[in-house]
């Protein structure tokens, strides 16, 4: 089936993908360039959307790659559908996708303005702050 | 092994009560949060159930996963029996978890979620009612399986333990405020008890006279002889405790209301399980008929006694943590 097929190869090949992203973000880390590395941001930036369409076309190859079984070699999908009424699903289905079209909705609404405004200012931190593994003097009380 | 399916049906029913009563009153405070004197005892009544709500939500997926488990024949045919409120049902607890976390985030439309929130708990609360009903009703089914139409679920009977269990819930939701708030947040839990508490015995009494009049098996369950000595307590104490709940609403100490309250859901549900055993399915297949083969009951009841202290351990340790009463000024746990 193409389905499968093409599906099972965007998965693999965004997971290469990916994990291309993870060492070049590991080597520069090393080298210490991740921050100054900009083509990298961009291409991180552009990856985003990458982890839900493996997601996405993984459920597809298993889903469509695994029929006419619901569990494969034992139960065909014709002898495992419910009693539950035609109906009911197809309601059930347009709800879905109301809902959930109007939950992305608000979820980018939110996330875009929350991109928007940005990161929140810096505190500056505080010189005479304890820091864990450094021996210092308890507040307050001159070293010994 | 013929204890072993008694076992998991109450280990399914202890799910059962467990969802009622704990996502009972923070739907309970959903459904009030209509009224709030203010803004602020808005925020309280949020903050009150915060911590709580998602976790009190496990119980409905641990019931459900050991129906399938235990009983397949009986989830197989209640759920396509209830498929449209139960789904209503689910989209409705879909946006009041969703209202909770974007309310915060909200400014132009922070009344938008509240509605989200408030509308979400009366429909859930409905549904969960009309879905009781129906299983007291009982549903047709043969060959092992649900053999009747999307919208069998409504009868005026389910309405009538729709708008019950809304009440029931008010009076869990009013009782917590009670326990857990202060000044005016507490004083309209007080104000909102004294209305669901009455209602809530009203339903209470109508299903109890309803339930033998329609199905004669309730009635000789209840009024047969010897039954009807040893049942007594259950109606006797139902009065009871209503009694001291009205009186606790006003009374010195925070925590008696919602005890009482849940005691008066406890005896309710009790009150049930009288009137439908030994049905997994009401009056189409016991428990025994419905139970998986005892390999699969032993396999499940090990996991059961394994998980469920488990489950009820970091419940209490979550309720400890939170103790005391809630105050408006500590934002979303986040």
């Amino acid at each position: 089936m193409p389905y499968v097929f093409f599906a099972f190869r965007i998965m693999i090949g965004l997971w290469l993908l990916m994990l291309i992203l993870v060492v070049v973000g590991a080597w520069l880390r090393w080298r210490d360039r991740l921050e100054t590395a900009c083509c990298f941001h961009i291409a991180c930036i552009c990856s985003s959307p990458a982890p839900f369409l493996a997601v996405l076309s993984g459920w597809t190859t298993t889903e469509i790659g695994r029929q006419p079984y619901v569990v494969y070699g034992f139960l065909r999908t014709a002898d495992a559908i419910s009693p539950t009424p035609a109906v009911a699903v197809a309601w059930s289905f347009a709800l879905f996708l109301a809902a959930y079209a109007a939950l992305a909705f608000a979820f980018f609404f939110y996330a875009m303005r929350a991109v928007l405004r940005g990161p929140a200012e810096e505190v500056a931190e505080p010189s005479s702050v304890v820091r864990p593994g450094i021996a210092s003097a308890p507040a307050g009380r001159p070293a010994e | 092994m013929d204890w072993l399916p008694v076992l998991l049906g109450l280990a399914v029913a202890f799910s059962a009560v467990m969802y009622v009563v704990m996502d009972g009153f923070d739907l309970g405070v959903g459904i009030l949060i209509a009224g709030a004197p203010s803004e602020d005892d808005h925020a309280t009544m949020i903050n009150s159930i915060a911590p709580f709500w998602d976790g009190n939500e496990t119980w409905l997926v641990l019931g459900g996963t050991l129906l399938i488990a235990a009983f397949p024949l009986a989830y197989a045919t209640l759920l396509p029996a209830f498929y449209v409120p139960l789904m209503t049902m689910l989209f409705a607890l879909v946006f009041r978890g969703i209202a909770f976390e974007f309310r915060f985030r909200a400014n132009r439309f922070r009344s938008l979620w509240d509605t989200a929130f408030a509308g979400g708990s009366v429909v859930a609360a409905l549904c969960q009612g009309i879905v009781l009903g129906a299983f007291i009703k009982g549903i047709p089914v043969s060959n092992g399986a649900f053999r009747g139409g999307a919208l069998d679920f409504l009868s005026p009977f389910g309405v009538v333990c729709g708008l019950g269990l809304l009440a029931g819930y008010a009076l869990l939701g009013a009782t917590w405020l009670i326990f857990k708030t202060t000044g005016t947040t507490g004083r309209y839990g007080r104000a909102a008890a004294r209305l669901a508490l009455p209602a809530t015995i009203a339903f209470i009494a109508i299903v109890s006279v309803w339930t033998p009049l329609a199905y004669s098996q309730i009635a000789s369950r209840w009024f047969s002889w010897p039954n009807i000595l040893y049942l007594s307590p259950v109606p006797v104490l139902t009065a009871s405790v209503a009694c001291g709940a009205w009186r606790a609403i006003s009374g010195p100490h925070d925590w008696l209301p919602f005890l009482l309250a849940i005691a008066l859901f406890l005896l309710a549900f009790l009150g049930l399980g009288i009137s439908l055993w030994p049905y997994a399915v009401p009056y189409a297949a016991t428990l025994w008929q419905a139970a998986s083969s005892p390999p699969t009951l032993a396999f499940v009841g090990i996991g059961t006694a394994v998980i469920l202290p488990i489950v009820i351990g970091y419940f209490a340790f979550a309720y400890w943590v939170f103790r005391g009463k809630t105050t408006g000024q500590t934002g979303y746990g986040h």
